[in-house]
């Protein structure tokens, strides 16, 4: 299976950072998009506060470790000074939850649009990347193509890319995928 | 610097994204020396706007990691010639399969042409999954055979129990085989590429007649005239070129097999409206006219089912084809009391023996 390959592919330390990014947009859900300026603000000044040479042992697993707890007591404070309102809101989330399948339909189509801005070449290169499971170099081998244009392609495609996708959306992905 | 004018800001969180992709795709490729790991570190402490960039980027990378599409995203090997066929399936064991020559992919020179295309496949696939576009829907019933005459000029003709969706737009003709079978006359019209998606696979066509055939676990394309290629989207494998009269069976899962000299006119005959089989067995046989008559034909018997024959039927006249099972087979056929139902049997197993 494919997705599985590439999962095996970029395991290893690349998984390392996997688990505590899922945590960040796991938690993230809790914050309204209006505060998300202030959380990332707030996971900053954390990150100044920490012993540099703590943080270098592996930085991007520790960006979002400290993501995911300022996201979750961010929650937790905003529970706390508003208990009536957010548990009224929790309710009526409940009510009007689409189902699992139109929010897969709506991720996928928002990514599939997502990705269709980019150049044709620039889509191969992702597909090969996150189909395939496929590094740089395997990549350049397989487009006939030199691996500094394959980087080149790949960080014009991140950057560009406006994937905020929410984590309600990003969730019911992956479990659509778990089902195959 | 200690203000920044809100001009900048924009700015600055350009060059922060593109920093935050430069890092990932870095991190991405192997882990990070310790001196690499010590410049993240720093960057990152430089800024919110850094800290916020490798959130979103991140993000990002999340998001195509678990999409599950990518089958039908339009790339560029998919479309080199004119008249493409595609399987994103699963490619792994096809590589024996293909012992065809197929023409070599074309790197340079077709890149600009294609990309004008490929953007319109593009919109048309986000369109078919926003569910915008719903497209005008054609359906057949059992026994019906049915000519639909396209506004460009092209005509489908489908076969029965088939249903089709027709979308088309100013830069783009793209249509959705649900189920059956149809047979497809393409007006040739450059600037509009015609594609046809059955299953996980898709057929591109400029000006072209081939026919596509759902069944259960396979696709079956028969072209009558002009050029086909079957292409593989994990774009290592060669593709595969069909010329007219050629036939290719993919199966869902599995080995493809290799392409098929057959007489496309017999092949694709159900069209008007004969059914013509080769050294095929009853009970295939016997399915291909439940599809054509309100009589449903059945075969108990899982080894008279295997038993092959070959001929050419009209597919609406049932009499003639039990009574050429009658003579040629020894077989039994019994009726249901309504006639809505005939069983056929082995020698012995009693009934009235009509016709």
């Amino acid at each position: 299976m494919p997705e599985r390959r590439s999962q095996g592919r970029l395991a290893g330390w690349f998984s390392q950072w996997r688990q505590p990014l899922q945590r960040w947009l796991g938690s993230r859900r809790r914050i309204p998009a209006s505060e998300l300026d202030d959380v990332t603000q707030e996971v900053f000044l954390r990150l100044l506060k920490y012993e540099r040479a703590a943080v270098i042992d592996s930085p991007q697993a520790y960006l979002f470790q400290v993501a995911a707890n300022v996201a979750n007591e961010w929650a937790l404070k905003a529970r706390n000074r508003r208990p009536h309102d957010s548990k009224w809101l929790a309710d009526l989330k409940i009510e009007d939850q689409p189902s699992v399948e139109v929010m897969r339909d709506q991720s996928r189509s928002e990514v599939a649009r997502a990705v269709c801005e980019l150049p044709p070449r620039a889509r191969e290169v992702l597909r090969l990347r996150y189909r395939e499971g496929l590094s740089n170099g395997e990549i350049a081998a397989r487009l006939n193509l030199h691996p500094q244009t394959i980087k080149r392609d790949l960080l014009q495609s991140y950057s560009r890319l406006r994937l905020d996708l929410s984590p309600e959306l990003l969730g019911a992905l992956e479990r659509s995928r778990d089902f195959r | 610097m200690s203000y920044a004018p809100y001009e900048d800001l924009e700015l600055r969180r350009q060059r922060a994204m593109d920093e935050a992709a430069a890092w990932l795709v870095r991190l991405q490729e192997a882990a990070p020396t310790s001196a690499e790991r010590s410049a993240f570190t720093d960057w990152l402490r430089e800024s919110p706007l850094h800290v916020a960039a490798m959130l979103r980027v991140s993000h990002t990378d999340n998001s195509l990691s678990v999409f599950d599409g990518w089958d039908a995203i339009p790339t560029v090997s998919a479309l080199f010639d004119d008249t493409v066929v595609e399987w994103p399936a699963p490619m792994e064991h096809r590589v024996a399969a293909a012992p065809h020559r197929a023409p070599k992919l074309k790197r340079v020179g077709f890149r600009f042409s294609v990309a004008a295309a490929a953007l319109a496949v593009c919109v048309g696939v986000t369109l078919w999954w926003n569910g915008l576009v719903d497209g005008t829907k054609f359906r057949t019933v059992t026994g019906e055979r049915r000519d639909v005459a396209l506004q460009d000029g092209s005509t489908l003709r489908l076969g029965p129990e088939t249903r089709v969706r027709v979308l088309f737009s100013k830069t783009e003709r793209y249509i959705v085989l649900e189920s059956g079978a149809a047979v497809f006359k393409v007006a040739k019209d450059p600037l509009r590429p015609f594609t046809v998606a059955a299953d996980r696979a898709r057929v591109r066509a400029l000006g072209t007649e081939f026919g596509i055939e759902k069944r259960a676990t396979t696709v079956v394309v028969t072209v009558v005239d002009g050029q086909v290629a079957v292409v593989q989207a994990a774009a290592s494998l060669p593709a595969v070129a069909l010329a007219a009269n050629d036939q290719l069976t993919v199966p869902d899962v599995g080995v493809t097999s290799a392409v098929r000299k057959v007489n496309s006119a017999s092949s694709l005959a159900w069209a008007n409206g004969r059914l013509v089989f080769d050294n095929d067995p009853l009970g295939f046989v016997v399915e291909r006219f439940n599809q054509y008559n309100r009589i449903h034909l059945a075969v108990l018997d899982p080894r008279l089912a295997e038993r092959r024959l070959s001929g050419s039927f009209d597919a609406t006249d049932l009499e003639s084809f039990l009574a050429f099972l009658h003579s040629s087979l020894p077989v039994t056929i019994v009726r249901s009391r309504e006639g809505a139902e005939v069983t056929i049997a082995g020698p012995g197993s009693g009934g009235r023996n009509t016709p």
